[in-house]
């Protein structure tokens, strides 16, 4: 195997285990969000190697965004490849700056968790 | 301070280098007198100083904090015990919410971060890095 064809075999492996990764930390946001009842919405923003997670919690901030905070610990613990970032942020205006950076939705509140 | 390789001079590669860090931003903050107009600001430097303590003591461990907060935010969630983990994951919060003006910070969010989330962080650094400030 050439040099630049062990590059392109190491770059499909680390682009495949990011893509796992990031399906077994949404996931698991998905599962685990009903236990958080102040948790609102989550988005996420890919950002090439890294992901940049954004929770927004019901008032009042300061209880929802410490309720919050250790699933965000437990989340961050999950990853190995990905750069995780993330933000608890009140629920409001800055979901539509999260939407206009192209973030995705990956959790709403009162949606059905998966199996 | 230590230096970069490569030339590009100063760079942070020991557990000292974060100390002293560390030491320069609680300056800073001694010198400030903390109002709701620079509240945003000082909790902003508060979590800096709070960045360099963990990373002085990752390096302490050997163990890589990385470049980003992503990194460190990691290895400080796998390493660190729940309670000093999740009050350092609080004050990322607030200085990346406040420096995107995404919450308003007062002299009592200043105060309630300094003493209930920064202290115990300091606190439990101090257990194996005794000079840490």
């Amino acid at each position: 195997m050439t040099r630049s064809a062990a590059h392109s075999r190491a770059a499909s492996l680390k682009r495949s285990s990011a893509k796992e990764e990031q399906h077994v930390i949404e996931t698991a946001i998905r599962r685990r969000a009903a236990e958080y009842p102040a948790l609102r919405r989550v988005l996420a923003i890919d950002k090439g190697d890294g992901l940049d997670l954004h929770f927004f919690v019901a008032e009042p901030f300061s209880a929802a965004e410490d309720q919050v905070l250790p699933l965000v610990s437990e989340v961050l613990r999950m990853s190995r490849v990905l750069d995780v970032d993330f933000m608890i942020a009140p629920a409001g205006a800055a979901e539509n700056v999260a939407l206009s950076q192209g973030a995705r939705p990956v959790y709403e509140y009162g949606a059905r968790s998966p199996e | 301070m230590s230096r970069c390789p490569r030339g590009r001079g100063p760079c942070m590669n020991t557990a000292q280098d974060h100390l002293n860090k560390a030491a320069h931003n609680r300056a800073f903050l001694d010198s400030l007198f903390v109002t709701n107009a620079n509240a945003d600001w000082a909790s902003i430097v508060l979590f800096y100083r709070a960045l360099h303590l963990v990373r002085a003591y990752l390096h302490h461990l050997g163990i890589n904090h990385g470049i980003s907060h992503g990194v460190t935010n990691r290895a400080v969630a796998a390493r660190f015990p729940a309670a000093v983990s999740v009050s350092y994951l609080k004050l990322y919060n607030h200085s990346r919410l406040y420096r995107y003006e995404q919450l308003a910070a007062t002299v009592q969010d200043f105060a309630d971060l300094d003493r209930n989330h920064f202290r115990p962080a300091l606190q439990f650094v101090q257990t194996a890095l005794p000079s840490a400030v």
